[in-house]
C-alpha cells in the first residue's frame, strides 16, 4: 500500500492536461443573473470586480446577482459600461471572489488551443474547446466599424456571454460575446478589456 | 496534481505545435477569387500550380489568386474534375513554397486542422478529428475513389483549403461541395494523381456509358437460362451516349459488363474507370426474356460545359 502512496507523480498524458489547467481558472468564472431565465457569465477581473458583456446587464441594472463557483449568490452593482465595446464592470462588495489570471491577447496565434467556460443554456460551468480561428479586424453584425475580435471554433450558446476564453496556459485571453454564421465564435480580446478598464485594474 | 507550471508548460507545447502547423502551411494556402463576392481557398501543391474546389470556380475569365500580401495574381484554369470537386489553376506570377503532403495517410481519430484563406486575405483555422476515411463514393460527376470526413468546422470559403495534421503537412484538399455541405477532403495522394491528369490533358479520364439504371429482380422464367437473379433495368439513355450508339434500348436489363455481374449502380460505376475510355466492352442484357450480347465503346464522361 505504502509503495502505491509513495509512487512518484505519474507523467500526465497530454490529452488530460486541459482538465488540470481549467480546474484552476474555473473558480474565477461567475454566473451573472440579470434579465431572462438563462443568465450569463462573467470573469472576476480583480478582487470582487466582475467583467461581463453590456448586453447581459442591459435593462437589469437594479436586480443583478452574481453567483460564484461555490454556489453563493451576491448582490452586484454596475460600476461602468460601454455599449460600443459591449463591456460592463460590476462590483460585488464583500464577495471575496478570487481574480482570474489575465493573459495578453496580442500574443495569440491562429491554431492555438482555446477553451470557453460559461453557462450555455443555463448549464453551469461548461467547458468547450477549440482553436483560435482568426485574428485581426473583422466586421460583426450590429457594429458600424470592423473591430479586433478573436474568432474561434469553440461551441458557444446563450449563457456563454461574458464568459472566459482561456488559453493553454490557463489565462483569460478573451470575453466570449457572440456567435456569427452559426459556428464562428467571437470574443472580445483581453487587451481591449484591460485598455477599457484603464491602468491599475 | 503536478505543479501548475509543469502542466501548463506541457499543454502550451501542444497548443504551440498546433499554431506552428498552421503557420507552416499558411504561405501555401491562398485565396481564390472565382465567383462573385464569395472567395474560396486553394493549396499551392507545385510551383505555380494551385489545387482548388471545382464548384467555387464559376468563371474562367478574371480568375485571381491572392496571398497574405501583394496584389492579386491572374490565374488560368488548367482543368476541372466534377467527380472529385477539384480543379487546377496555373498562376505564372506565384512565388510560394508548395505545401508538403503528409507522409502517412489520415487515420480515424487523428487531430486535424482545417485551414483556409476565405476572404480579406486572412488565414483561418478550425480543429477536429478525422471522422472517417471512406470511398469509393458516387458524386455528382461520377465516382470518387476515396475521401476523408472531418468534424472540423468548414467556414464559408474553406473549400479548396488544406486539411492538415499536427505537423502542418497536408492530408487532403477540403470541400463542402460533394456531400450536402459536410466537410470532406480528397486525400492528397489521390488529389495529386488527379491534378497530374488535369495538367497533362485538361481532364480526368472517367468512363461513361450514359445510362440511368434501376436494380430489378428478374423472374426465373425470364433469366434466359442464366444464374443471375438480379440486373440493372435501363430507365434512361443519354443523347449521343456510348450506350445509345452501342445499341442498348430502354427496358433492357443489364446483367454483365466486361464479363462481371452488375446488380447495383455502384458496381457499374466502379467498373467505368478511366482506363476503359475508348475501349470496347462486351455487355450482356436481357431483352424480352432473351440474352443479347452487345459491344459498347466506353466514352469520356462529359464535363460541366456539356
Amino acid at each position: 500500500m505504502s509503495a502505491v502512496l509513495e509512487a512518484p507523480t505519474e507523467a500526465r498524458a497530454p490529452l488530460e492536461l486541459p482538465a488540470d489547467v481549467l480546474e484552476r481558472v474555473r473558480p474565477t468564472i461567475v454566473r451573472v443573473h440579470g434579465r431572462g431565465p438563462v443568465g450569463a457569465a462573467g470573469v472576476v477581473w480583480y478582487r470582487d470586480a466582475v467583467v461581463t458583456n453590456h448586453h447581459v446587464i442591459a435593462g437589469a441594472r437594479h436586480a443583478l446577482r452574481v453567483v460564484g463557483a461555490d454556489g453563493r449568490a451576491h448582490a452586484a452593482r454596475v460600476l461602468e459600461t460601454s455599449r460600443r465595446l459591449d463591456l460592463a464592470l460590476l462590483e460585488v462588495p464583500g464577495a471575496e471572489l478570487a481574480s482570474a489570471p489575465i493573459g495578453r491577447s496580442a500574443s495569440l496565434r491562429i491554431g492555438e488551443l482555446v477553451f470557453a467556460i460559461g453557462h450555455p443554456w443555463g448549464q453551469p460551468w461548461v467547458v468547450t474547446s477549440g482553436v483560435v480561428s482568426g485574428l485581426g479586424p473583422v466586421s460583426v453584425p450590429g457594429r458600424a466599424a470592423p473591430g479586433a475580435y478573436i474568432r474561434s471554433d469553440v461551441r458557444l450558446a446563450p449563457g456563454n456571454s461574458g464568459g472566459a476564453l482561456v488559453d493553454a496556459r490557463g489565462e483569460v485571453v478573451g470575453l466570449n460575446a457572440m456567435v456569427i454564421g452559426g459556428d464562428l465564435s467571437i470574443a472580445i480580446p483581453s487587451d481591449i478589456v484591460r485598455q477599457w478598464l484603464g491602468p491599475g485594474r | 496534481m503536478p505543479p501548475l507550471s509543469e502542466t501548463t508548460h506541457t499543454l502550451s507545447a501542444v497548443s504551440d505545435q498546433l499554431a506552428d502547423a498552421v503557420e507552416r502551411i499558411g504561405p501555401a494556402v491562398v485565396q481564390i477569387n472565382g465567383r462573385p463576392r464569395r472567395p474560396s481557398s486553394g493549396v499551392v501543391y507545385a510551383p505555380t500550380l494551385v489545387l482548388v474546389a471545382e464548384h467555387a470556380i464559376e468563371r474562367e475569365d478574371d480568375l485571381t489568386v491572392e496571398l497574405a500580401t501583394g496584389s492579386p495574381l491572374p490565374a488560368r484554369l488548367v482543368g476541372r474534375d466534377l467527380a472529385s470537386d477539384l480543379a487546377v489553376l496555373r498562376v505564372p506570377g506565384l512565388v510560394a513554397e508548395p505545401a508538403q503532403p503528409a507522409a502517412t495517410p489520415a487515420r480515424v481519430g487523428q487531430f486535424v486542422l482545417a485551414v483556409g484563406r476565405p476572404g480579406d486575405r486572412a488565414l483561418m483555422a478550425s480543429i477536429g478529428v478525422v471522422s472517417a476515411v471512406g470511398g469509393p463514393a458516387r458524386t455528382r460527376g461520377g465516382m470518387l475513389e476515396q475521401y476523408i470526413r472531418t468534424d472540423a468546422t468548414p467556414y464559408p470559403g474553406f473549400s479548396g483549403g488544406a486539411l492538415i495534421d499536427a505537423r502542418g503537412t497536408v492530408l487532403g484538399i477540403l470541400t463542402t461541395g460533394l456531400s450536402g455541405g459536410a466537410a470532406l477532403a480528397v486525400p492528397m495522394p489521390l488529389a495529386g494523381r488527379l491534378a497530374e491528369s488535369l495538367t497533362r490533358q485538361g481532364f480526368v479520364a472517367r468512363g461513361w456509358l450514359g445510362v440511368g439504371t434501376q436494380p430489378v429482380r428478374v423472374p426465373p422464367g425470364q433469366r434466359a437460362g442464366l444464374a443471375h437473379e438480379t440486373g440493372l433495368l435501363i430507365v434512361h439513355l443519354a443523347p449521343e451516349s456510348p450506350a445509345l450508339h452501342g445499341g442498348l434500348l430502354l427496358g433492357d436489363i443489364l446483367i454483365t459488363f466486361g464479363g462481371q455481374a452488375v446488380d447495383d449502380g455502384e458496381t457499374l460505376q466502379a467498373l467505368l474507370g478511366g482506363e476503359r475510355v475508348g475501349r470496347a466492352v462486351t455487355i450482356e442484357v436481357l431483352r424480352g426474356g432473351a440474352l443479347v450480347t452487345l459491344e459498347v465503346t466506353i466514352g469520356q464522361r462529359p464535363g460541366r460545359s456539356r
